[in-house]
C-alpha cells in the first residue's frame, strides 16, 4: 500500500478534479473541507490537553502516595471542583474570583497600552535613520536584558508599593520587543517602495501611513504579541511581590501563605486559560489578518 | 528647449568600510530636449541606474550639477516619473490601487484618481486584472502596472530603467511597441535605459552610450523617424553601435582578464 503525504494527496485530488472538468474551463472548484479540518484540530488539541492532565495527575498521585507529609498535592478533579465553586460565587480571599480577575486584566491593559504606545513610538523613531537606529538600539537592548522583577527597586523608588508599581513593571517588560519589531519591520521595507512614494510626492507622515506601517504590519503585530506575552507573565509575578490587595497573582501568593494550595492552582489555571485565549485566539487572528492583507503567505 | 541638463556630473560610492570610494560616473555631460526619446545604453554596472536615480532626485552627484528646466534637482518630484528596474508594486494593494497610488501626492479627489487610474490601466491592457493582487501577476504584467502607475502621474519627464530586462524577447518586443505607441500619441521627454541595442534602435530618437565604470559618454547617435530595422541606414547604424560597444574600454579589459 502506498502512503501519501498530505500535500501529495491534495495534489492528486486536484489532478482528478482537473481531468473531470470540461476542457474549456480554466479553474476547478475544490471541495470545502472545513468541517474535517476543524475536527482534526479539535482532536489534536484534546490530545495535547490530555497529556497535561496526565502529567499533573501522575505527579499529584505520586506525591500524595509516597511523599505526603501534611499537605496534599491538589488533583485535577479537586481543583476544577473548587474552580467551579469560585465561579459560582464563593468568595476567594475576601472578593469574588471575578473581582480578582478584572483587577488583573485592568492592570494588564493599562500597562500594556502604555507599553504599546511607547514601544511603537520608539520603534518608528529608530527607523527614521541609520544613525538613530544604531544609537537607539543600545538602550533598547539594555532594556531587553533587564528581567522584569529586577525593576522592583526602581519601581519602588518611583511609585512606592502598590498598583502603579505593578503597572510600571508590566509596561517596562513589554516595551523593548515592541520597539525592536516595529523598527525591524520598517527597516525591511524595500528601498524601491520608499522611492516610489517619494516620487509620487507623499510627505513623511503620509509615507508612514501609506507605505511603511502597512509593510511592517506583520512585524508590528509580532512585536505586540511578544510584548503581550511578556506583559502577561510579568503581571502575575509583579502582583505576587509588589503589594497589591487584589488580583490573581496576589491570590496565588496569599493562598500559598495560607497553605490553601487548591486556590492557588485554580488561579494558575485561569491565568493560563486567559493567556492562551489572548495569544492563540486574539493575536493569532490579528496576525493572520495582517499576513492576508500583505499576501506574504505563500499561495499553496 | 533643454528639459534635463547633466553638467560635469561625477558620482562615487563609498565602500562598506568607508576607506575607498568607487567612481561610478565621471564628468558626464548630457542635454536632453523637449520630447526627445533618449536611450541610454552601456554595459552592466556602468552607472545607468545611478544616473537615472540622480535625474529622478533620489541621489545627489558628488560633483557637477543636474537640472530640470533650469532648476537644480535636489529631491524627487512627480514631474519626473520613474519606472524602476526591479518590481516596485505595493503587495497589499490591488492592481488598480497601485495605479491610483501614483496620483496620491498630486490629485486629492478620490473619484478623479480612480477614473484616471482606470484609463491608464486599460491603456496597458490590464483592466481585467484591476482587483488582482500583484503576487498573482506575471513579471511582465507587474511591469505594465508599474508603467501605468507612472504614466497616470502624467509626468513631464519619463524615466524608465530597463523596465523589461527581466522579460523574454517576445514579451519585451510587444511591450516596447506599446511604449512607442503611447509615446507617439502623447509626446513627452523620455529617458529609457537598456543594454539591448535593438531595443534602443526601435525606441530612441537618440542613443547615448556610456562606457564601463567609471561611466563616461563615449558616443551618441541621432535617429530619424525611420524605424525599418532592415533598411540600409539602420543596419549600418546597428553595426556601428555594436562595434563601438565592443571597442569600449570595458570590453578590452574583460578580454585581458580572460587571458
Ligand atoms: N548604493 C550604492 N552603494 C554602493 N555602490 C553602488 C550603489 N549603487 C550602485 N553602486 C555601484 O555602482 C555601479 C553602477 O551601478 P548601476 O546600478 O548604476 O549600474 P547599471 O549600469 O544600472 O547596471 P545594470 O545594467 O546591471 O543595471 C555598480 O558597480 C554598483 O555596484
Ligand atoms: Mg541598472
Amino acid at each position: 500500500m502506498q502512503i501519501l503525504s498530505n500535500s501529495e494527496k491534495k495534489r492528486t485530488d486536484i489532478g482528478k478534479l482537473v481531468s473531470e472538468t470540461p476542457k474549456n474551463s480554466d479553474s476547478v472548484v475544490l471541495k470545502d473541507d472545513t468541517p474535517e479540518r476543524i475536527a482534526r484540530n479539535v482532536i489534536i488539541f484534546l490530545v495535547g490537553i490530555l497529556i497535561v492532565f496526565a502529567v499533573w495527575f501522575i505527579v499529584a498521585w505520586y506525591y500524595n502516595t509516597f511523599q505526603r507529609h501534611t499537605l496534599s498535592f491538589p488533583e485535577p478533579v479537586e481543583t476544577f471542583r473548587q474552580m467551579f465553586s469560585y465561579l459560582g460565587g464563593e468568595s476567594m480571599l475576601r472578593f469574588s474570583i471575578f473581582t480578582h480577575l478584572f483587577a488583573t486584566i485592568e492592570r494588564w491593559i493599562i500597562g500594556y497600552v502604555i507599553a504599546a504606545v511607547i514601544g511603537i513610538f520608539i520603534g518608528m523613531t529608530l527607523a527614521t535613520s541609520e544613525r538613530a537606529y544604531q544609537i537607539g538600539m543600545v538602550p533598547v537592548n539594555i532594556l531587553q536584558m533587564i528581567p522584569g522583577l529586577a525593576w522592583i527597586p526602581v519601581a519602588f523608588l518611583l511609585f512606592g508599593l502598590g498598583n502603579n508599581t505593578a503597572i510600571f513593571i508590566i509596561a517596562v517588560s513589554a516595551i523593548s520587543p515592541i520597539a525592536m519589531n516595529v523598527a525591524a519591520g520598517i527597516r525591511r521595507v524595500p528601498r524601491v517602495n520608499i522611492r516610489t512614494a517619494q516620487m509620487v510626492g507623499l510627505s513623511k507622515m503620509q509615507m508612514f501611513d501609506r507605505v511603511l506601517l502597512p509593510y511592517a504590519a506583520v512585524d508590528i503585530v509580532t512585536g505586540l504579541r511578544v510584548g503581550m506575552a511578556n506583559a502577561w507573565r510579568m503581571l502575575i509575578a509583579a502582583e505576587m511581590v509588589v503589594g497589591v490587595a487584589v488580583g490573581l497573582g496576589y491570590t496565588i501568593s496569599q493562598s500559598v501563605y495560607m497553605l490553601d494550595y487548591v486556590t492557588s492552582f485554580v488561579c494558575i489555571i485561569i491565568i493560563c486559560i486567559i493567556g492562551l485565549f489572548i495569544d492563540k485566539v486574539v493575536f493569532a487572528r490579528i496576525e493572520s489578518f495582517a499576513k492576508e492583507r500583505l499576501r506574504t503567505e505563500v499561495n499553496e | 528647449m533643454t528639459v534635463i541638463s547633466v553638467e560635469n556630473v561625477s558620482m562615487a560610492y563609498a565602500d562598506r568600510k568607508g576607506k575607498n570610494a568607487k567612481i561610478v560616473l565621471r564628468d558626464v555631460n548630457i542635454d536632453i530636449n523637449e520630447n526627445e526619446f533618449v536611450c541610454l545604453i552601456g554595459p552592466s554596472g556602468c552607472g545607468k541606474t545611478t544616473l537615472l536615480n540622480m535625474i529622478a532626485g533620489f541621489e545627489r552627484p558628488v560633483s557637477g550639477k543636474i537640472s530640470y528646466r533650469g532648476q537644480e534637482i535636489i529631491e524627487p518630484s512627480y514631474e519626473r516619473g520613474v519606472v524602476f528596474q526591479e518590481y516596485s508594486l505595493l503587495p497589499w494593494m490591488n492592481v488598480l490601487g497601485n495605479v491610483e497610488f501614483g496620483l496620491e501626492g498630486k490629485e486629492k479627489d478620490k473619484e478623479k484618481r480612480k477614473a484616471t487610474a482606470e484609463r491608464y490601466l486599460s491603456m496597458v491592457g490590464l483592466s481585467d486584472f484591476a482587483d488582482h493582487r500583484p503576487n498573482l501577476l506575471s513579471g511582465g504584467m507587474k511591469q505594465r502596472v508599474a508603467i501605468a502607475r507612472t504614466l497616470a502621474m502624467e509626468p513631464d519627464v519619463l524615466l524608465m530603467d530597463e523596465p523589461f530586462s527581466a522579460l523574454d524577447e517576445q514579451t519585451r518586443g510587444k511591450l516596447d511597441r506599446e511604449i512607442l505607441e503611447i509615446w507617439k500619441h502623447n509626446k513627452r521627454t523620455v529617458i529609457f535605459v537598456t543594454h539591448n541595442v535593438d531595443e534602443a534602435l526601435l525606441l530612441g530618437t537618440r542613443i547615448i552610450m556610456l562606457s564601463a565604470a567609471p561611466g563616461q559618454v563615449i558616443k551618441e547617435w541621432s535617429l530619424g523617424d525611420d524605424r525599418e530595422m532592415t533598411s540600409e541606414r539602420m543596419v549600418r547604424l546597428r553595426k556601428d553601435i555594436i562595434d563601438t560597444l565592443h571597442l569600449c574600454p570595458c570590453a578590452v579589459r574583460s578580454v585581458i582578464t580572460i587571458e
